[in-house]
């Protein structure tokens, strides 16, 4: 990726949950569309503001099923290919594709990969690991993003982006403080 | 984006709406129509038995509507949640049809010979010589007697439904009680449910252990499995949660229920609705994982009669119904939260329950046993059950139009007009 | 017993002068009133953060680290010698590795319990105690899953045996044995555990970077939080992945100890092969967790100040939970009992007697008394449920009989078969007991370290069940335009 200069967006900060829904709605409602929030734990609320609805992608959804379904036929087929083929044994003359014995490993493989799917998707999904982001630029923001404040930023390539407009309207929200974040 | 904000009001008017009576007089006419087409059917079979095999299969699933709604109601007390207020009302309505079901027992009782092999054999030795049962049989029929004899079967029978009848009475009148009572005394009303309803669910393991045991288990007194009592306590949730969910659902369609049944809460159910068709699969499929490795004569064959001679693709059958397609189903976020498909799901549960309950206890009679074949007197297993859930039904629905369908003096009910997320 | 003395006329519990119960429903509340997001995080990153390590923790630290130096001398003798150093006769071929191996595991369940289920069923009160209640299940796993590990002898000769990989001797593993059902639930088990730890402490490993001074720390932990930033599209789908991840645990926990509950009910041995074992093993593993949640709470809350964040309401719930757990267990008991007789099989009749009135039957009466005797009828009291010391006892007393639960079922079983002629007897050497305190010593140390080093509060999901997380709708509808 080319090294990016200039703006990166306009950071709002504000001191309770409530007024960032506001904020977040009423900046949706005037057309912003590239936009997000910061918050120091998940405010459904502002998801729902953005125009944001996670359960509606379905993203992690189905990398999880993707991933269990694969790893429940990786060890079923595994097991029975080495029952059958590869090391036949009599066990107690039980028929050589003893599926109930099976079930229980393709289970745990169902389980197992599916959760890594889910874990590691999530995190793939998020563009994360990202030791470095614009937004750390931002004092305020590592001081509080993580702890206590709620943050709305209105990012620069949005088409409505422009400096002025866009912090007289974050300014209409009486935010604790409105920062410009570098690149 | 769903709807987020918007501020709901309690109707005023609780009670239940006036479409009950009509699916009541539905109920009435499924009825009928099963009970003549099962004396036709005797007509061409020309079996009694036939009738009080199909007799104990409706027996058991009417059991598990009844206990089922019993068992819910005493978790949603001792587990609170708002998904619990939901289907209180209908609950209770569901444990208060113990009486039908008292009645549809005595037949049971009083032909119990024609039914069970331990309780027509009063010699095993003898019988043994005359070749109308094998060693293993006799063995079991004879060690067993101190159990399994028909006074000993009456009077635990008379037992387990004084039982159920307690608790089922004293929740209920409180529930009553409550509802008149004021907000004041919340605590005061959720301290004496949970008092009632914690040792209440510890005896109702015990006691449907027992009944599972008495009425299911000796149908084959070889045959044995420790855990086939808490199959069975959990086939009463699957049962009984499927069923409540039907009729809330169906409850909803009108005021008042459209006014407390959100979204978020019928995920919820929805999500239990999950939960059971997971430790359904868990339990049978461990029972079956067991016995199959252990391969002991006495064990195995109780499956052997199940899965050979025909029954292989109705076992096969019922693990679709059971597992596969609820499964498939509810992992789906959409169909839990989408009423009608939701309703679909339940249905499959239902019906799942009533094969299974046929795959369970047909095998065991000597006529069935590893030889699945076309008799009229098999179509019994259809019109008997039919015939007595129809009858079920209609006092269900009388049961549920005596209260209101929404209990009233709960902190959850506030909670209920609140708005709802996606997440949640 | 009934909660005696309620009566429609008394009025509510009057609020505590420490405020710590709530008005309106009349129970203890999950978290004291008067903290904010602020509050919160202060005091939670700054157990981890301080300069000023207490010396309290030095000398636990210490302590515990020289009692598990016993179990790598004890290890380490293993591998001289051989599993000719313990206990385990023919026919008792099973001893303490398998009980502590199956006591361990157990106590590890409920930790994934408290953060998957009672996320599933939106119960706030796990919020407190869900991180160092994963963090318990790892160690115990870690300690766990040692033990059939060295039971081999030779660990690493087994590795062609345990796991399906090509090798030279174009050799595959025995899918029918449940021993190899465990490499698979065991394995997978720890992986997931750690993953779902880890996921749930990402946004926690932010505020430490954030938070910390040193820059030694902030390397650490930023490397550690992997760019968190809090950004609400992210918290969304970390949100779904938690969901999936409770999920994929709850179904994982019930499988793991039904998997254990195999390597007996597989096998044809009377006492060993009955089909309860599995709800029965799983209710048990729930039970002894939540025990040993309760034995590490309650100190923790006391040395750390932590009373307003794991309040007594936890305490009351891990109770309750025991209650029910023990329930099971006790009907696990019974119907053990009374289907040893219903299978008119004499075998199964006699194992039952031998288990009760046997030479061992004092291990069977341990585990009557501390298992269901005490715990399940002192718990149905709200008082006893709330009160420190007597959890603290009780839950030290269910740890030690679900340790002996599994000695019945391991070695009293094994004493006495079908065969008189090939009945025996067990006596634990001192290499199995060093084995066994060693471990405690391990996972003790483990768990100082986690203390010291992580935050083993939830910052962020206690902020979520702050009054102040709540959106006021009414200001939101005002001025939201709607």
């Amino acid at each position: 990726m080319p090294v990016q200069e200039g703006i990166y967006g306009l950071l709002a900060e504000f001191d309770t949950p409530t007024e960032l829904v506001i904020a977040a709605q009423a900046s949706y409602q005037a057309g912003y569309r590239r936009m997000d929030c910061y918050t120091p734990y998940p405010v459904e609320e502002a998801a729902e503001a953005m125009g944001f609805d996670e359960p509606a992608e379905k993203g992690v959804s189905r990398v999880c099923l993707l991933g269990g379904i694969l790893g429940g036929l990786a060890m079923f087929t595994l097991e029975s290919w080495i029952s059958i083929w590869a090391y036949p044994l009599n066990i107690a003359g039980r028929g050589k594709w003893s599926w109930p014995a099976f079930v229980v490993p393709a289970y745990e493989w169902t389980i197992l990969w599916a959760g890594l799917s889910a874990g590691f998707g999530m995190l793939a999904l998020n563009r994360l690991p990202a030791p470095y982001h614009p937004l750390f630029n931002a004092p305020n923001f590592r001081n509080g993003a993580t702890s206590d404040k709620f943050f709305l930023c209105l990012e620069a390539h949005d088409p409505k982006f422009s400096i002025a407009e866009t912090r007289a309207l974050l300014e209409s929200f009486n935010p604790v403080s409105v920062v410009e974040v570098e690149h | 984006m769903e709807e987020i904000h918007h501020s709901r009001t309690l109707p005023a008017d609780l009670s239940a709406p006036a479409a009950v009576l009509q699916w009541r007089t539905r109920a009435a006419g499924v009825t009928a129509v099963f009970a003549i087409l099962a004396v036709l059917d005797l007509l061409l079979s020309h079996s009694f038995d036939a009738i009080l095999h199909g007799w104990l299969m409706g027996l058991i699933l009417c059991l598990s509507l009844t206990l089922g709604g019993l068992a819910l109601l005493m978790v949603q007390w001792v587990s609170g949640g708002k998904w619990g207020l939901l289907i209180r009302r209908p609950l209770e309505a569901m444990s208060r049809t113990l009486p039908i079901v008292f009645l549809m027992f005595l037949p049971i009782a009083i032909f119990i010979k024609r039914i069970y092999i331990w309780a027509r054999i009063t010699h095993p030795e003898q019988a043994l010589h005359n070749g109308l049962i094998d060693a293993m049989q006799a063995h079991a029929i004879a060690y067993k007697r101190p159990y399994l004899n028909i006074e000993g079967f009456w009077i635990r029978g008379i037992i387990y439904f004084l039982i159920f009848g307690i608790f089922t009475y004293f929740l209920n009148k409180w529930s009553l009680q409550r509802d008149t009572d004021t907000a004041h005394n919340n605590w005061y009303w959720q301290k004496k449910f949970e008092n009632l309803s914690g040792p209440g669910l510890v005896v109702y393991s015990l006691v449907l252990t027992g009944m599972c045991v008495d009425w299911v288990m000796s149908l084959d007194p070889t045959w044995f499995s420790s855990m086939f009592g808490f199959m069975f306590i959990v086939a009463q949730g699957y049962a009984g949660l499927a069923f409540v969910i039907l009729v809330v659902l169906a409850l909803s369609q009108y005021s008042p229920m459209d006014a407390v049944l959100r979204k978020t809460e019928q995920h919820d159910l929805g999500k239990l609705c999950f939960a059971f068709v997971m430790l359904n699969i868990y339990m049978a499929f461990s029972q079956y994982l067991i016995i199959w490795s252990g391969n002991l004569p006495n064990e195995i064959r109780w499956y052997m009669d199940r899965i050979t001679g025909g029954w292989g693709p109705i076992a096969g059958l019922d693990f679709l119904f059971h597992w596969v397609l609820p499964f498939f189903l509810l992992l789906s976020r959409d169909i839990k939260r989408n009423k009608t498909k939701l309703a679909r799901v339940c249905v499959i549960m239902l019906f799942a329950r009533c094969w299974d309950t046929w795959w369970l206890i047909a095998p065991a009679f000597p006529s069935e046993r590893a030889n699945l074949h076309f008799t009229w007197g098999m179509l019994e297993y259809i019109f008997v059950p039919g015939a007595m859930i129809g009858l079920w039904l209609i006092y269900f629905f009388t049961t549920l139009r005596s209260r209101n369908v929404v209990a009233q003096n709960d902190p959850h009910l506030v909670e209920l007009m609140e708005s709802q997320h996606a997440h949640a | 017993m009934v909660t005696p003395g309620i009566s429609p006329q008394e009025p509510r519990r009057v609020t505590g002068a420490d405020g710590m119960i709530d008005p309106v429903t009349g129970e203890q509340r999950v978290i004291a009133p008067g903290h904010t997001f602020r509050s919160v995080t202060e005091k939670l990153s700054r157990i981890v953060l301080t300069p000023h390590t207490p010396v309290g923790w030095f000398l636990g630290l210490g302590l515990a680290g020289s009692v598990a130096i016993l179990l790598l001398v004890a290890v380490t003798w293993l591998f001289l010698k051989g599993t000719g150093i313990w206990g385990i006769t023919i026919p008792v071929a099973w001893g303490f590795a398998i009980i502590n191996f199956v006591w361990w595991i157990g106590i590890g369940h409920a930790g994934t319990l408290i953060s998957a289920i009672l996320l599933l069923f939106k119960q706030k009160w796990r919020n407190s105690i869900n991180r160092f209640a994963e963090a318990m299940t790892l160690f115990a796993v870690v300690c766990a899953a040692m033990y059939p590990v060295i039971h081999t002898g030779r660990p690493w000769l087994a590795i062609y045996w345990l796991f399906p990989y090509p090798n030279t001797m174009n050799y595959w593993p025995q899918f029918r044995s449940p021993l190899m059902w465990d490499v698979f639930a065991v394995s997978t088990y720890a992986t997931i555990s750690v993953v779902f730890w880890y996921i749930g402490m990402i946004p926690d490993l932010g505020t430490m970077r954030d938070r910390a001074k040193s820059k030694f720390a902030r390397f650490v932990y930023g490397n550690m939080a992997l760019g968190w930033r809090g950004s609400t599209r992210h918290w969304m789908r970390y949100e779904t992945a938690s969901l999936l991840l409770a999920g994929l645990a709850t179904p994982l926990v019930l499988s793991v100890h039904t998997v254990i509950s195999f390597d007996f009910a597989v096998a044809i041995m009377p006492g060993w092969h009955t089909t309860i074992f599995p709800p029965y093993f799983v209710a048990g593993a729930i039970y002894s967790g939540f025990a040993m949640v309760l034995t590490l709470a309650i100190p923790i809350r006391k040395f750390y100040h932590l009373e307003d964040l794991i309040t007594l309401r936890h305490l009351d719930n891990c109770g309750k939970v025991m209650l029910a757990t023990g329930f099971i267990v006790a009907y696990g008991y019974s119907t053990d009992i009374a289907y040893a007789w219903y299978s008119a099989d004499k075998w199964e009749f006699f194992m039952a007697w031998n288990r009760i009135f046997g030479p061992m039957g004092w291990s069977y009466w341990i585990l009557i008394v501390s298992n269901i005797l005490i715990p399940l009828t002192t718990l149905w009291s709200r008082k006893l449920r709330q009160n420190v010391v007597f959890l603290f006892i009780l839950s030290l007393i269910v740890n030690t009989g679900m340790w002996f639960e599994r000695f019945v079922i391991v070695v009293v079983s094994l004493t006495r078969d079908y065969l008189p002629g090939s009945w025996g007897t067990y006596k634990a050497t001192r290499w199995d007991y060093m084995t066994f305190i060693g471990t405690l010593g391990l996972f003790t140390f483990l768990f100082f370290l986690f203390i010291r080093l992580l935050p083993m509060i939830p910052m962020s999901e206690i902020r979520q069940i702050l009054p102040g997380a709540k959106i006021n709708e009414a200001e939101l509808q005002q001025r939201g335009g709607h």
